[in-house]
């Protein structure tokens, strides 16, 4: 193995994984609690659930049916099965995930005459997949084949000067290495954003990226609010950031110095390697959970005061440059860089400790968000249901 | 910008322990550890200050006087500006910066009322 390879599952769509998951997907709230029962029963499974999913138009449906369909399609799952109130009405998010290639099942608690009945169902098939998926073996795989998103969260000044610097050194060397980078939570370009979109490669891409920002501004406007208390958030603001400027001019560091080859909306996949922005709120669960349906096969998660969640199928990386985080949640950290600020650590080296364990993780490697169960689905929501 | 992040004083390249000055051109630095008032800071060009106030680990103090509106530099960049008079040394911090972004406080009657939830981020 060199540097730039590790062991993952090849997918028939072409994607690899560094997962190989089985899939409970509840495609709405009302059958969330038999996905639950079915994935506590049946080992190497995942469930992925939301709180809603039922009576949903326009710009929601489109952006929930994206989601579910991104992360059950995504490369960590090898197989899925998902469960409906009807089958019929299952079938339109299996028929968007059947075309990885991957096996897909459907359910319907109807069908099936009731709860219990759906559980002992899901159960047998869900034990199938599991038994069939296991069959399937790491390949050697090339890193440039990994889809990367960086994520912070729990933001503190340490956050720009250690945490964020170290993994944009990991960025650029995965860039490089001809990988895709995502970097996301465009209201925390605000006050930065000219310097992000001056490395955008094209002017229409640089305009996206001040139109996303100035969206959050407006909505700002249309609250009439101060956002600071918002974003800065109360632990930023005690963690030393005083306004959302300076957040932001730690938080871009985070993605690196490459050029910005596109843009894409919340839950898209990129269709170019290298630099990509995505369009996601900066609720890190939301956000996490917009990279992951793109197909972020790992998110790297940098943290100041300290933030334990992590995403859905998604491993997490969690990189933290405060010396009281890593001392006081040993346990929720995967990469400890405050070597930085007793100028222990150089940037350089702390860039490799995280490309290192980034190589580790593809390869097998447990994150702490995996070991622990702090992994959290949730689909941005812009209006009412009906 | 990302160049210029290194961990050392600006003006003669040695690390420093205590506080980080990013740009030559910032008019704050941040503390790495907590400062008690009446400390004193001697950057490397020799020069020094007193930190006025406790100044607690990653938070920042003026290197110079700022005036009242005036631009309060990090990064090189512009994060706000000082809401009132700040002194060299002076803490600075929400109650003496303001930020001149996401400001709908500022801003009436321009817009419909919107749908994004109000709730704090990450």
């Amino acid at each position: 193995m060199t540097d730039v390879s590790f062991m993952g599952f090849r997918r028939p769509d072409g994607r690899v994984g560094v997962r190989n998951h089985v899939a409970i997907l509840s495609a709405m709230d009302n059958t969330n609690p038999t996905a639950e029962r079915i994935g506590s029963m049946v080992a190497g499974t995942v469930v992925l659930s939301t709180p809603f999913g039922r009576g949903q138009i326009g710009h929601d449906l489109d952006v929930t049916l994206r989601t579910l369909s991104g992360i059950a399609s995504h490369p960590n799952i090898a197989a899925v099965l998902v469960l409906s109130l009807s089958i019929k009405a299952g079938e339109a998010l299996a028929a968007r995930i059947a075309k990885t290639g991957k096996p897909v099942e459907v359910l319907g608690l109807q069908d099936e005459g009731s709860a219990t009945w759906l559980t002992a169902k899901g159960v047998q098939v869900a034990a199938q997949l599991v038994a069939d998926a296991s069959e399937l073996h790491r390949q050697p795989c090339d890193l440039a084949e990994l889809v990367v998103a960086v994520e912070c969260g729990g933001s503190d000044a340490t956050s720009g000067l250690a945490s964020n610097p170290a993994v944009g050194r990991f960025a650029d060397r995965l860039v490089d290495a001809g990988g895709t980078i995502i970097l996301s939570e465009p209201a925390e370009f605000m006050g930065a954003e000219h310097l992000v979109a001056a490395r955008a490669v094209n002017e229409e891409d640089a305009r996206r990226i001040h139109d996303m920002v100035q969206w959050f501004e407006d909505e700002a406007k249309r609250h009439g609010v101060d956002m600071r208390g918002t974003n800065p958030t109360p632990d930023n603001i005690e963690g030393g950031l005083t306004t959302l400027e300076e957040k932001s001019l730690g938080a871009i560091a985070k993605g690196g110095t490459r050029p910005i080859v596109e843009v894409i909306e919340y839950a898209e996949a990129p269709s170019r390697k290298g630099l990509v922005v995505m369009n996601t709120p900066s609720a890190a669960c939301e956000s996490m959970t917009g990279l992951a349906a793109g197909g972020a096969q790992i998110i790297i998660f940098s943290t100041g005061r300290g933030n334990a969640i992590g995403a859905p199928v998604a491993p997490t990386v969690k990189v933290t440059g405060n010396p009281n985080t890593m001392n006081g949640m040993p346990e929720n950290i995967d990469v400890d860089v405050s070597g930085i600020l007793s100028a222990d650590l150089g940037l350089d080296d702390a860039g490799e400790q995280v490309w290192r364990q980034v190589a580790k993780v593809a390869g097998g490697k447990l994150t702490r968000c995996e070991i622990l169960y702090e992994q959290q689905l949730s689909v941005s929501r812009f209006g009412p249901s009906v | 910008m990302e160049e210029s992040q290194c961990f050392y004083c600006v003006n003669c390249g040695l690390p420093v322990d205590k506080i980080v000055i990013l740009n030559a051109v910032d008019n704050v630095a941040t503390s790495l550890s907590a400062l008690s008032p009446g400390a004193a800071i001697t950057l490397h060009d020799g020069q020094s200050l007193t930190v006025l106030d406790a100044v607690p680990f990653g938070h920042k103090f003026a290197l110079a006087a700022i005036k009242p509106g005036g631009d309060i530099v990090k990064y090189g960049e512009v994060i706000g500006c000082a809401a009132r008079s700040i002194a060299q040394g002076e803490w600075v911090h929400i109650h003496n910066v303001d930020s001149a972004r996401g400001r709908g406080d500022l801003v009436q009657d321009e817009l419909e009322p919107g749908t994004l939830d109000e709730g704090a981020s990450d």
